[in-house]
């Protein structure tokens, strides 16, 4: 018993202890170790979510807080404002239902559900955290007691969705803007083989008549035959091989019309390799346009100053060799050589003509003092095409074709008719053989004026005078030339080559522009287009000799000298009746210096024979000296001729005796405003001095 | 006071060309002006004008002349003599040369070559005319 207790009391008390001791000690190690080893792995995952990118937040499942990373924690504190420390708080998501902007009852519900089931599904919802940063918040079942919130912040990603969408749409407008512009753009890739073509707007489309399937991925040959010649072929296959800028001239015509471009070449690099090679095509018919008018023009006016220079020089030998022929006209008066008077008279006609042609040397450099007035063109055609037909001689058949209505614009007479008669002499000269004549007049609108045309004047209702001829038609060197001062395709001494470049001045006197067509062999046309003007002609006569008291003048102006003021008075009213437009003056002197202050047209002299100082016959010779078309009206109390006659009335003179008939007036000014044509019934009307001149040869 | 009668005009030619001075004043004389003077350049009308202004009625210039121009002698008489009449001979009639002479007060233009019945018109313009 004793042994038994000796050995249970050894066992117990040293082996027991130790074995005791030993497990107390093992459980201390194990439970040390498992310690150890459940803080380490704290540890790891606390390393883990804080290395995550994205906030983490685990609670368990009465949303009571267990465990956040920094980044968590730094986006809460930043949605609350401050330091809080999430762990106090007994309720975070209540916290956060307060604090969160799109944090509604509809999220805080479902993320509710996340801790109340233990099976509840994914949660996943985008929430504004503090009105600026998105915030996607993913809520996932760990275990049955913990939940996992991720937060990501998606603001970024959603600014650059943003920021895309933005891009797009600028895009959007730059592409629409590319597509709407006139200019050609073309861009191609040089990193790869064949240099091929990535994009082309409409516009480039429309110049190569390509579509745009035809032109991406394909090669530059589309342009080819468009450069207007080898150098400029060179030039652009050189820049294609090593990209360097260059500016290229290309043309295509389409129908009758030649349309001129200019395209520049362009690359942009990357890492000095070529990245993006890029042509502009642009337009430039209508700049190619100017540029010749404003060097024909440049070249008119060096021409104009230069021959302004002969011309004075000029003018005062034909001054000289004018001056003396006359004076000594003068001095055989009455006696002497016939033979030298006629010769005398040569050298003075001569003179003259040499003086025309002075003034049409400067024509075309300067603005002509012209009184413009508002004229039917119809009138002229008539006019003219009646002094052409002995002009035209018998070989050449010609036709006019005008409208019934009015054809107005704003100009001088003389100078529609110049231009007509130069058109029409070159005509005639181009038909050798004889051929047809055609001068066609109509009104036109906008569009159906060549645009070209349409750009100079820029109005709105046009006046088109046009001639052509079926005769040997001009070659395209020629047709450049056609306006330049003294180049003439004639015969040596037969044209002086100013015909149409005066042409070209009187036309811009108008307010036009000239347009010429013409093939070889087919024939030429010339148009003149100017503004069409809606005034009411200046100069009417209407009515006819049948019914004398409707006859109207409207728009003419008369000069009345009269030196007694009854009579004057009288005679103002009468004209002034029939619509006439009346200056008035005492004596010969006045009517000089009243027709000198007045610029426009005097159509009629009417003037007393007998008056002081000067008498009616000087004052019309003086006065017609100046102003050849005026037509003059003799009025005495005298017989116009013979014996009784105080003053010798030129020959064929139109007279009227005083008393003054106002039936007989109206015929006369009628008969002498229509061109003299009638005859009135007791006397014959011829012209004082002819007052149309017929140029010819002036081409 | 204007002189109406050409035969009492004392006409001042300012012409540089010779030949044509001559011719002018043969065609004034052949319009019974007597009294005429002549000077070859702007530098002899001025001295002229200096010495026996006075006699003259009317000045009768060609615009184009070396050294001193019509238009400058114009303005020059101008100085001295606002209405004398002035009558500018030209060989251009375009608007802003008018426009010039007009502006530096010239009485009447005309322009070359001329006959005489234009001279004689114009001289009467010129002497009739307020400037």
């Amino acid at each position: 018993m004793c042994f038994i207790l000796y050995g249970v009391t050894v066992f117990f008390s040293f082996e027991f202890i130790l074995a005791t001791l030993f497990l107390a000690a093992f459980a201390a190690v194990f439970i040390f170790l498992c310690k150890k080893n459940h803080l380490k792995k704290t540890i790891l995952v606390d390393e883990i979510i804080n290395a995550s990118d994205h906030g983490q937040l685990i609670f368990d499942d009465k949303s009571k807080f267990y465990k956040c990373n920094r980044l968590a924690l730094s986006k809460l504190n930043a949605i609350i404002g401050g330091d809080v420390d999430v762990v106090t708080q007994p309720d975070f998501l209540n916290y956060l239902y307060d604090h969160a902007a799109d944090f509604d009852d509809v999220v805080k519900n479902a993320i509710m559900s996340q801790f109340e089931s233990s099976n509840a599904p994914d949660f996943r919802e985008v929430i504004y955290l503090d009105n600026k940063s998105l915030c996607l918040v993913h809520a996932r079942k760990l275990s049955n007691d913990m939940t996992l919130f991720t937060l990501i912040d998606i603001s970024m990603g959603r600014q650059r969705e943003e920021s895309l969408k933005k891009l797009n749409i600028i895009n959007d407008h730059l592409m629409q803007a590319i597509e709407s512009t006139t200019t050609g753009i073309v861009v191609s890739n040089p990193k790869e083989d064949g240099n091929p073509i990535v994009f082309v707007n409409s516009a480039f489309c429309n110049f190569t008549d390509c579509t745009k399937g035809d032109l991406i991925g394909a090669g530059w040959g589309a342009l080819m035959p468009m450069l207007v010649d080898k150098e400029q072929r060179d030039k652009f296959i050189d820049t294609l091989s090593n990209f360097t800028p260059v500016e290229l001239e290309l043309e295509r015509s389409v129908g009758d019309k030649k349309y001129y471009y200019n395209m520049t070449f362009s690359t942009s690099y990357e890492d000095g390799k070529p990245d993006l090679f890029i042509g502009l095509l642009s337009d430039v018919t209508l700049l190619k346009q100017r540029e010749s008018e404003f060097f024909q023009a440049q070249k008119l006016e060096s021409l104009g100053q230069l021959a302004a220079g002969v011309a004075h020089d000029f003018n005062n030998i034909l001054s000289i060799i004018g001056g003396y022929s006359t004076m000594s006209t003068k001095l055989l008066n009455g006696s002497g050589n016939e033979k030298v008077k006629e010769n005398l008279a040569k050298i003075e006609a001569a003179a003259n003509r040499g003086a025309g042609l002075t003034r049409k040397m400067l024509t075309f450099s300067r603005h002509k003092i012209v009184a413009k007035s508002c004229i039917d063109v119809r009138d002229i055609v008539k006019e003219q095409s009646e002094l052409l037909i002995p002009l035209l001689g018998v070989n050449i058949d010609m036709e006019v074709i005008m409208p019934e209505h009015e054809v107005n614009i704003m100009g001088s007479s003389s100078s529609v008719g110049q231009i007509l008669m130069n058109f029409a002499i070159n005509a005639r000269d181009a038909m050798p053989e004889g051929g047809r004549l055609l001068i066609e007049l109509s009104c036109m609108e906008r569009s159906e004026v060549p645009e070209n045309i349409d750009a100079v004047i820029g109005a709105d209702d046009y006046v088109c005078l046009s001639v052509s001829d079926t005769g040997t038609g001009m070659d395209s060197k020629t047709l450049e030339k056609v306006f330049d001062p003294f180049f003439s395709t004639k015969e040596q001494g037969k044209g002086t080559g100013l015909g149409l470049s005066v042409v070209y001045g009187l036309v811009n006197e108008l307010g036009g522009a000239l347009d010429v067509v013409s093939k070889v062999g087919q024939g030429t046309k010339f148009s003149m287009y100017v503004p069409r003007s809606f005034e009411a002609k200046t100069k009417t006569i209407s009515g006819d000799l049948k019914d004398i008291e409707n006859i109207r003048l409207d728009g003419y102006t008369a000069l009345i000298a009269e030196d007694e003021p009854d009579l004057l008075n009288v005679v103002k009213n009468m004209l002034e009746d029939l619509g006439l437009n009346v200056l008035t003056a005492s004596n010969g002197d006045e009517a000089l210096v009243v027709q000198e202050d007045y610029i426009g047209d005097i159509d009629i002299l009417l003037t007393d024979v007998i008056m002081p100082e000067m008498n009616g016959v000087k004052l019309a010779e003086l006065l017609t000296s100046l102003r050849p078309e005026t037509q003059v009206i003799f009025m005495s109390g005298y017989p116009a001729n013979g014996n009784m006659a105080p003053v010798e009335l030129p020959k064929n003179a139109t007279f009227i005796a005083k008393p003054v008939d106002y039936e007989k007036m109206i015929r006369v000014l009628y008969q002498k405003l229509e061109g003299g044509e009638g005859v009135d019934d007791n006397m014959p009307l011829p012209h004082w001095e002819t007052s149309v001149e017929v140029q010819k040869g002036s081409v | 006071m204007p002189v109406t009668n050409l035969e009492e005009l004392k006409v001042l030619i300012v012409e540089d060309q010779a030949d044509t001075r001559a011719m002018m004043k043969e065609m004034m004389t052949d319009l019974g002006v007597t009294q005429i003077f002549e000077a070859k350049d702007g530098r002899q009308a001025l001295e002229f004008i200096d010495t026996a202004f006075d006699f003259v009625d009317m000045v009768v210039c060609d615009w184009n002349m070396p050294s001193i121009s019509g238009v400058e002698l114009l303005r020059q008489i101008r100085t001295v003599d606002a209405s004398i009449p002035f009558l500018m001979v030209t060989g251009r009639d375009d608007m802003d040369s008018v426009i010039e002479a007009k502006s530096s007060g010239v009485t009447a233009y005309i322009r070359k070559p001329f006959s005489a019945a234009q001279l004689e018109a114009k001289m009467r313009i010129a002497s009739k005319r307020i400037t």
